[in-house]
């Protein structure tokens, strides 16, 4: 049996303020994206509550809107979501609130609450419109990277400061020099990258295909020699993900939130939750049944530890950490895949090797290693 | 597209549809080489390129070579390798000036005005920021600018084996 104490601590709390989203990327897990119900302030309040009397909050964490297009709801929900934030940390842990968008729908009054408030803002973009606009498209299938540019135009002007995450496919890995150039002109100085995953409803990715490895590989180490002679250098995620996991390895156990019980947690927005990986939210399979695990108006944590269904899927997911461990050479610096990879691309969460394992860590952490290593060489 | 042009008698005009189609190829050639190659270079190279001119100018301390390295490894990376022993020329073309092009494997645009590249019976403007691979055989002339204007041109000159 698992107690509460050997769960969280909360590091990420996922809220879904809805699942609606006014684009249409032909790559997008959700599968509700067309929903355009809402999570009422009554569910939100029980929401926090729920999780500030868990006894998962132990020290300062993240909440991010997400899992649909978060600025589809007006800036006033948020600020009455901030509200009620307020209200129930009664222990005054910080929190960070982070929004992951599109940026389409940015304006004045969000720019407004942003400041006021200290949000985190990260803006989802695939770079030039010859990339961004084949796969980021509207309802009408149409390109979207003007009003993207407009969104991040306003962020700017109102100094307020973003990241970017960017998409690859396949037609990416042979533009890094271009992709660069558009971070540069658009004054972009950190980006993330993700590759193109099997998730959920979206069951191929441009990725899997043969041969798309050694172009990633080459695509990163290209990408990365011009980020980092940069002045100053551009930040990329992935990069100082590895950075630090070849610095730190040997003094800290490198701690994965997908694969740690309630160190994520996800609710969407009738207030169903779910832990592990925020794509299996709104998910199911005949095996394990509904991937939500409860109802912030009606179960508890404790209930919720105690099911079946949930320790059932805990021994799954930590017997595939196990298996990364046995036999993956990359695990103190990884920590082990993210089970939803696991689970959308093998069918199970005791499994190893996925497409994001192959690209998102092993090649990424591979050049790292060699750009390091050549960075030392001529120090 | 106006960037390519056919002779009809005195003038010139844009191709029509079926020229246009014997002009160009819809797939990779089986021989690259025999077919004339557009690339872009990306802005950040075209700063650089400035930027070293003008440290070159100001302190003598532009490094041209280090630059067609760099050069040279973007257009690897696009798979357009320059071939072995081939050489960087910087080029700047007057109103009176001629370039030499038998021996030049490919040229890029680095100025701020379109460059005027002629065939027989055919014109194409290298717009700027824009480079070719040339068909193997068959160089162009590079069509002088007006008065008071210059070409600013980097060869890619094939090396003396």
């Amino acid at each position: 049996m698992i107690s509460a104490g050997q769960v969280g601590p909360l590091e990420l709390l996922v809220i879904q303020p809805t699942p609606f989203c006014n684009l249409d990327c032909s790559y997008c897990y959700l599968p509700d994206r067309s929903n355009k119900r809402k999570m009422t302030l009554e569910t939100l309040e029980k929401a926090f509550n729920w999780v500030f009397s868990s006894g998962l909050v132990r020290q300062p964490f993240t909440l991010l809107w997400h899992a649909g297009e978060p600025m589809v709801l007006p800036a006033t929900f948020y600020e009455q979501a901030t509200v009620l934030l307020e209200r129930c940390n009664v222990s005054g842990f910080e929190v960070t609130q982070s929004f992951q968008t599109n940026a389409t729908l940015v304006n004045d009054a969000w720019c407004d609450f942003i400041l006021r408030r200290g949000v985190q803002v990260g803006v989802s973009v695939d770079g030039p419109d010859f990339l961004n606009d084949r796969h980021r498209v509207t309802r009408k299938g149409g390109g979207t990277l003007a009003n993207v540019l407009r969104g991040m135009r306003l962020l700017r002007d109102h100094h307020i400061s973003f990241d970017v995450i960017t998409v690859l496919t396949s037609a990416s890995l042979d533009y890094p020099d271009e992709l660069f150039d558009f971070y540069v002109e658009h004054n972009i100085t950190s980006v993330a990258f993700n590759v193109e995953e099997i998730e959920g409803p979206h069951v191929t990715s441009s990725l899997s295909g043969s041969g798309v490895e050694p172009r990633f590989r080459r695509f990163y180490s290209r990408f990365m020699d011009l980020a980092l002679a940069a002045d100053p250098p551009l930040r990329v995620r992935e990069f100082d993900f590895a950075q630090n996991s070849i610095s730190y390895h040997q003094q800290s156990e490198i701690r994965v939130q997908e694969c740690r019980p309630f160190a994520i947690l996800n609710v969407d927005y009738e207030g169903n939750f779910s832990t592990y990986s925020p794509e299996l939210l709104g998910l199911s399979s005949p095996r394990h049944g509904s991937f939500a695990l409860g109802n912030v108006a009606r179960d508890s944590l404790e209930s919720v530890l105690t099911m079946p269904r949930f320790v059932a899927l805990d021994d799954e997911i930590r017997r595939g950490v196990e298996l990364c461990q046995e036999s993956c050479r990359y695990f103190p610096f990884c920590g082990g895949g993210p089970p939803g990879n696991k689970f959308f691309e093998n069918g199970d969460f005791a499994t190893t090797e996925t497409l994001s394992c192959r690209l998102h860590k092993k090649a990424t952490f591979d050049v790292a290693l060699d750009k390091l290593e050549r960075l030392k060489a001529v120090m | 597209m106006d960037r390519l042009l056919v002779a009809e008698g005195e003038s010139w005009r844009a191709p029509h549809e079926d020229e246009l189609d014997s002009l160009t190829l819809n797939k990779p050639p089986e021989d690259a080489a025999a077919c004339f190659c557009l690339f872009s270079v990306p802005a950040h190279m075209r700063t650089r390129f400035w930027a070293m001119l003008n440290e070159e100018a100001s302190a003598g301390t532009g490094d041209f070579d280090e630059f067609s390295d760099d050069l040279a490894q973007f257009l690897t990376f696009k798979e357009l390798p320059p071939p072995k022993n081939s050489v960087c020329e910087l080029l700047v073309q007057d109103a009176h000036g001629k370039v030499r092009t038998g021996d030049v494997w490919a040229l890029i645009n680095f100025g701020e005005e379109p460059i005027l590249l002629a065939w027989p019976q055919l014109h194409f403007r290298l717009v700027p920021g824009e480079g070719c691979r040339m068909t193997v055989g068959l160089p162009p002339d590079v069509v002088p600018p007006r008065k008071d204007e210059l070409n600013v041109l980097l060869a890619i000159r094939l090396g003396r084996a």
